[in-house]
This record gives C-alpha cells, sequence and structure tokens, in this order.
C-alpha cells in the first residue's frame, strides 16, 4: 500500500520528527532513479502480508481540479499535437486515461482514434470564402454575413444565431461535454471556444454553467475520480490511482467504497452490497420489489428516467438501451398473453412456492439479525469512544506509575475496524452461500464444505471480537495498577488476535471463495491501519520543470514495473502518472511507513501517534 | 411574436408548399403555428398502398433544436408504433438535429412504415408478426389501411 500521508508539519519539535527530516534529505540526495525503484519496492515488500491491491488515494477540492486536470491535458496536447478542445474531446471519450489513449494509438493509429472521438482528422476545405460575403445557414435559410457565421473544424458553417440557440439547448441538457455539430450525421465535437464566445454573449449564465460542466468532466467522465458521496456534498472529489476495488476516506471524514461510492462495505462486494441494500428496503421479503420509474444505465450506471413514448432511451453519457417493453399496448398484449398463463402456473406450483418463500424468509432472517446485531453494536462501541477519552483522562490523573494508555485507543480502532468487517461478512456468506448468485458454480458438497470454512472463521473473529469489546468496556479508571496491566496484555493480545483473523478471514474469501468463481467478485482489500485516508492534491510546483519531470518519473516507474507486477496474483493495473513531480511522495512514504509502525509499538507516546 | 421557432417553422411550411416530397402532406392547424395536422400516404406496392395516415405534430418554442411531437390519429398496426400513436424514431430522440424539417421528418416517418425495427418492439404484437408470421402481419396492415379511409 502506497498512501499519500500528510505532510510532518515543520514545527514539529520533537527530535525524532527533526531526525526524520534529516533522514529525508540524506535520502533525496541519494540517486534518484535507483532510489525511487528501491523505496517503491520496500513499500510493496513491507505491505505485501497485508495488501496485494495497490492503490493511492488524493482529494481533488474545488480549487485544484483545474490542476488536476490541465496536467493530462497538457500532456495530451503535446505529444499528439493537439489543440485545448481537441485534447479535452479526446480525454472525454477515453474517459481520462492518458495511458490508454497511447496504447490505441499504436494500435488503431492516429486517424482513427481521433475519428472515434469525433475529432476532424485534417484542416476542412475553405472553398467559398474568396468568392463570397454572405453564407446560406440551412437552419434558419437566411443569408448571413460571413462575420455572423461560425464554421466548425469539420467545415459545416451556420449562422451563429442558430449556433447559440443550438448550444443553449444543449447545455440545458447536460451535453457540454460532447456537443455535436448540427449537420446530420456529422459527430464532430463543437469547438469549446465558439461555443464559449457565442453562449457568453446572449446568456452568460448558462456560459458559466458550460465552463463547470467542461470542468467537472475530469470526474463526471473520469473512471478513477468520484465525487465524494457525503450528504450534504462537501464538493470534493477522490482520485484513485491503482486498483479502484478499495475503499477511501475523504478530508470531510465519509468513508466509502471507490468501486460503487456506496457506505464502505468489504468485504462483501459491490453487487452483493448493492443486493443486500436493496433487500433490506424492501420490508416485505415474499414480494419482489422492482424499480419502476428509473433503470440503471448499463454504461456509467445513473439512473434514468424515461419521460417520452419510446423505449429506446439515452442517458447523457451517450449510452442508448432499450427500455422494457411499455405502455398501453405492450401492457395490454403481456396482459392477454402471460396472465392465463401464469395464473395456472401459480396454481400449480403454490404450495411449493409458499413453502420455498417461508424457506428463504427463514434464512434471510438468520443473516440479517446477525448483520443488525453487530451494525447496532458498532454504535454502541462509537459512543464508548467519548466514554474511553473521558476515562483516560480520569486515569492520567490518578497518582500512578501507568501513564501511556495508548493501548486503549489502538485496541478501540482494532474494535472498530474488525466488527465492521464482521458486519459485512453476513451479507457476504448470505449470498456468497445462497441460489441467488453463485447457485450454478458450486456443487452442493462444495458449497457445504466452503459454507463450513468460512464460518469457522466468522465465528472465531466474532468470539474474539466480543471479547475484546468486553475488556474495553472495563472501567480501567477505578483499577489498579496491576489490574490496568492485565487489561492492557489482554487487549493489545486480543488485537493482535483479531487482526490476524482478519487477515484470514479475507484470504479465505479471496482465494478459497471469490477466486475460483466464473463471474469476477472483487472486494476491497483488508488494511490493518484502516481505510485510506486521501490526502489534498498538490497544486503548487515549477511550471518551468513540467516538461522535464512527467517524463522521467514515467520511466522510472516503467522501470519497477516489473518488480510491481510479481507481487500480485490477480494481477496489476498500470502504475498511473503521479499528478506530484517533486521529491514529496518519497518523503511521504517514508513517514508513512515510519508512521505506520508506530501505531503497534505502544511505547510511542498516545500524543505523537495521534499526531501521525 | 415572431421568434425562431415560428420563423423556421413558416419556411418549413412555404418548403413543404413549394416542393412537396412524393407521399406526405402538411399544414398548420387554423391560426396556430405550433401544432400541424399532416398526412402520410402508404408507399405503392406494398401493404400499406392506399393508406391515408393522419398525424399531429406539435412543436415547442425550442424548435429546431428539439424534435416535435409527433403522434398518429389514425388507428396503426406497426412495430414501433405504440397504441396511442406514439413513434419510436431515432431521429425524433436521440439522433435529432436542427437540419431535420417538416418534410424530412414526414418522409422518415412514412420510410419507417415499410422498414420497421423489430428490436424496438412498441407494439410488441406487431413485431412478433413481423417476425414469425409474415402473412398475418400483412393482412393486419390491409385492415387498418382500409378502416384509414373513413375514420376520423
Amino acid at each position: 500500500m502506497v498512501t499519500d500521508a500528510e505532510e510532518v508539519s515543520p514545527t514539529a519539535s520533537s527530535s525524532e520528527l527533526e531526525q526524520e527530516d534529516d533522514d529525508d534529505d540524506c535520502y533525496l540526495s541519494d540517486q534518484e532513479d535507483d532510489a525511487l525503484e528501491e523505496s517503491v519496492l520496500q513499500v510493496l515488500e513491507d505491505e505485501r502480508d497485508e495488501d496485494c491491491h495497490w492503490s493511492s488515494t488524493s482529494v481533488i477540492t474545488k480549487e485544484s481540479l483545474l490542476a488536476a486536470q490541465r496536467e493530462d491535458l497538457r500532456k495530451v496536447m503535446e505529444l499528439l499535437g493537439l489543440r485545448e478542445h481537441h485534447a479535452r474531446t479526446l480525454l472525454i471519450h477515453y474517459r481520462w486515461d492518458v495511458e490508454r489513449i497511447f496504447e490505441l494509438l499504436d494500435q488503431k493509429g492516429r486517424d482513427r482514434l481521433f475519428s472515434e472521438a469525433g475529432i476532424p482528422l485534417q484542416p476542412a476545405n475553405n472553398p467559398g470564402s474568396p468568392s463570397s460575403t454572405e453564407v446560406t445557414c440551412n437552419v434558419c435559410y437566411d443569408d448571413v454575413p460571413l462575420s455572423d457565421a461560425s464554421k466548425m473544424d469539420c467545415g459545416h458553417n451556420y449562422c451563429n444565431e442558430c449556433w447559440t440557440g443550438y448550444f443553449i439547448v444543449k447545455i440545458n441538457e447536460g451535453q457540454s461535454r460532447r456537443i455535436k455539430c448540427m449537420a446530420l450525421k456529422c459527430n464532430t465535437i463543437c469547438d469549446e471556444a465558439i461555443v464559449r464566445k457565442l453562449v457568453n454573449a446572449k446568456r452568460p449564465d448558462i456560459a458559466e454553467r458550460f465552463e463547470r460542466f467542461l470542468l467537472e468532466s475530469y470526474i463526471e467522465d473520469n473512471d478513477t475520480v468520484k465525487w465524494c458521496p457525503s450528504t450534504p456534498h462537501c464538493g470534493n472529489a477522490i482520485r484513485v490511482k491503482g486498483d479502484i476495488h478499495c475503499e477511501v476516506e475523504c478530508t470531510c471524514g465519509r468513508q466509502f467504497c471507490f468501486n460503487c461510492s456506496s457506505e464502505a462495505h468489504s468485504p462483501c462486494s459491490c453487487v452483493m452490497w448493492e443486493l443486500w441494500i436493496k433487500k433490506c428496503r424492501d420490508e416485505s421479503e415474499t414480494v419482489n420489489w422492482i424499480t419502476v420509474n428509473t433503470k440503471p444505465c448499463p454504461k456509467c450506471h445513473k439512473p434514468v428516467e424515461k419521460n417520452g413514448g419510446c423505449n429506446l432511451v439515452a442517458c447523457i453519457c451517450g449510452q442508448a438501451f432499450c427500455w422494457l417493453c411499455g405502455g398501453a399496448t405492450g401492457r395490454d398484449h403481456t396482459w392477454s398473453s402471460i396472465s392465463g398463463h401464469s395464473c395456472g402456473r401459480f396454481t400449480e406450483d403454490q404450495s411449493k412456492k409458499t413453502e420455498q418463500a417461508r424457506r428463504n424468509l427463514y434464512r434471510y432472517m438468520h443473516y440479517h439479525n446477525r448483520y443488525k446485531a453487530h451494525t447496532d453494536s458498532l454504535k454502541q462501541e462509537a459512543k464508548l469512544k467519548g466514554d474511553i477519552q473521558g476515562k483516560i483522562s480520569i486515569s492520567e490523573n490518578k497518582d500512578s506509575k501507568i501513564k501511556d494508555y495508548s493501548w486503549v485507543i489502538n485496541g478501540l480502532n482494532r474494535l472498530f475496524r474488525s466488527r465492521r468487517v464482521l458486519s459485512y461478512s453476513y451479507p457476504f456468506a448470505f449470498y456468497m452461500f445462497g441460489d441467488e448468485i453463485f447457485k450454478d458454480e458450486m456443487t452442493s458438497d462444495e458449497r457445504e464444505l466452503k459454507q463450513n470454512l468460512f464460518e469457522d472463521q466468522q465465528q472465531q473473529l466474532e468470539f474474539n471480537v466480543e471479547r475484546l469489546s468486553g475488556f474495553l468496556e472495563r472501567d480501567f479508571q477505578n483499577f489498579s495498577d496491576d489490574e490496568v496491566m492485565d487489561t492492557m496484555k489482554h487487549v493489545i493480545n486480543l488485537s493482535n488476535v483479531v487482526d490476524r483473523l482478519c487477515k484470514q478471514m479475507y484470504q479465505c474469501i479471496e482465494n478459497d471463495l471469490l477466486y475460483p468463481l466464473r463471474t469476477p467478485h472483487n472486494i476491497a482489500p483488508y488494511k490493518s491501519k484502516g481505510l485510506d485516508r486521501a490526502s489534498e492534491l498538490n497544486v503548487c510546483w515549477d511550471s518551468s520543470e513540467q516538461g522535464l519531470q512527467p517524463i522521467k518519473y514515467s520511466q522510472d516507474e516503467h522501470k519497477s514495473q516489473p518488480g510491481l507486477s510479481g507481487s500480485s496474483i490477480f494481477g496489476k493495473r498500470q502504475l498511473g502518472s503521479s499528478s506530484n513531480n517533486n521529491g514529496r511522495p518519497h518523503k511521504r512514504e517514508r513517514n508513512d511507513a515510519h508512521g505506520g509502525a508506530a501505531l503497534f509499538d505502544l511505547n510511542v507516546p498516545a500524543e505523537v501517534a495521534d499526531k501521525i | 411574436m415572431s421568434t425562431p421557432a415560428r420563423k423556421r417553422l413558416m419556411r418549413d411550411f412555404k418548403r413543404l408548399m413549394q416542393d412537396p416530397p412524393a407521399g406526405i402532406s402538411g399544414a398548420p392547424q387554423d391560426n396556430n403555428i405550433m401544432l400541424w395536422n399532416a398526412v402520410i400516404f402508404g408507399p405503392d406496392d406494398t401493404p400499406w398502398d392506399g393508406g391515408t395516415f393522419k398525424l399531429t405534430l406539435q412543436f415547442t418554442e425550442d424548435y429546431p433544436n428539439k424534435p416535435p411531437t409527433v403522434r398518429f390519429v389514425s388507428r396503426m398496426f406497426h412495430p414501433n408504433i405504440y397504441a396511442d400513436g406514439s413513434i419510436c424514431l431515432d431521429i425524433l430522440q436521440n439522433q435529432w438535429s436542427p437540419i431535420y424539417d417538416v418534410a424530412a421528418i414526414l418522409t422518415s416517418i412514412q420510410s419507417l412504415l415499410c422498414d420497421p425495427n423489430p428490436n424496438s418492439p412498441a407494439n410488441s404484437e406487431a413485431a412478433r408478426l413481423f417476425s414469425e408470421n409474415k402473412r398475418e402481419y400483412n393482412r393486419k396492415v390491409r385492415e387498418i389501411v382500409e378502416q384509414s379511409w373513413t375514420a376520423d
């Protein structure tokens, strides 16, 4: 795991922190190429036992949003010789995946790469301009002076009034990021500079919206960037480089699964979690609830409302899909032809279905009750944090030789994480060993064997989590020193046991349960130290160095690729380019590694541990 | 009041009068340029031959940047036409372009009569017959052709 840790405050007076700074200075003066490779491999080696899924997270604020995408724009503009709006069109079309654009450039060639994205291949001919001072607009049929008309890169020319009206409608429809030429079957994306100029002259408010949509396309059209799902919205977005199946924490405190933007739910997969949430929401388990009003777009998963009479609907992301046949005609025919048949079938199988429904309901209740018990405990234990803080304050003021209570905080954090894992393991088991998803992928004997294997680990984890919870609830502020020492030993031991059991459960899930399946189900990996807290994206680097350093670091990362690949049995996604091109990543990585160790070093004072 | 939509519709009407495509006709209703009546004649040498199918076109001030709402008034039997007369046609939805005028819309609908898309069924019985029982499909089409002579 490579996490961009927050930079240590330069005002820190601790001699250890100063020593770290000195080490960093020496480190940076070494050969950077070799040092980078060694550093990355070292971090991976350190984290190998915990985490084969590499990812790093950063938070994008309103202020850093422009800087975040400008880097990608400039890269594409420079290497492909494109103007800004063409570079943006290309990046939006390929979802801001710069590496993929360059791969496809090799595979498809420049012409196909561009035409598929709506970029014209060569400058349009200009046959009419010398001989005429007017142009006939084919939309309003007016003859207008050349100065009152605009020509797009594809060569199509219409009057500015018609362009403006068209642009305003498209922006209001949410199409700012891909406004196509008005001409029939023309796929060319309109020049954003012309759009901006014409719309701003007539409707500055809509021009402002156009700008915001373009800016936010870096998030809306980017698979590696997601809005923080907090409510009310904090305004931040999170960018993940590496494995997108991870759980992240925004600077506003919100924790969520990056892949599906739901609350963090590992070891339950996104598919299972979505099914589980829907199931829990439907209070009557004997009735199948169907979403009638909206359906998810197969491409971007946004809900789409059907506002017209047609079954072919188009999402604003450009993906078209077919709605289920609806409307009066469809309903009439479906009713008349299926209802009779269905009625007969229901009559025949009614008894069997009733029994099956009862069995399914009992099974669901079994899993839901335990899931709910653990989520309820998690809420109670969240309140426990305040109590424990009070107990620590009392204890630290006592006439006692024991002054270090960081083990309590560490134990409590371990309890939170393991309780969460335990809670989500029940919806996981509900679907893993049920008939809904994996019925055809395991024989009944296989399923029974795997279920026993899983539940044995689950029960061990549950037993030890409850023990840890019990010790942490003790009123140790009233204890003698010996009693406190005894409690401390138990808390430390149980924290380690629980951590190990969580790891084992994840290994069981990933290697024994999910890996053999035909349909892939990915879960965010277990991390002993908890979710990745996203770091602020660094927007301040020397512009004069921009042209050199990105290429340099890209080469470095390429060198380290073989080592990275070998560390994962599932295969790794390519490392993304770093947006931070100075030496800071190395510095923060070292700090993070050191800080990580501190979480387990119970001799470090609580103040330092909390700061890290 | 003269808006871009109304000016454009007046021009559409003028072009339709001056150079009418074969098999279609249309005109605004009395005193309302935004609501048109139209007729599509069934193409020759097809089961639709002889039909006179009536439609309405409701425009908004967003025209020509947005398509009109088009609906058959005559009873229809076609895979892509709903019971209420709504039409499933790409240029009336996501493939719309301001270049299309009223004549182009009506001509496209006329083409749709003989060239349905069974993958996007608005009338499931028609779609099924079109794929499985062409003879029965054609018989039903001729049935509505005869009805179109008298219905109002």
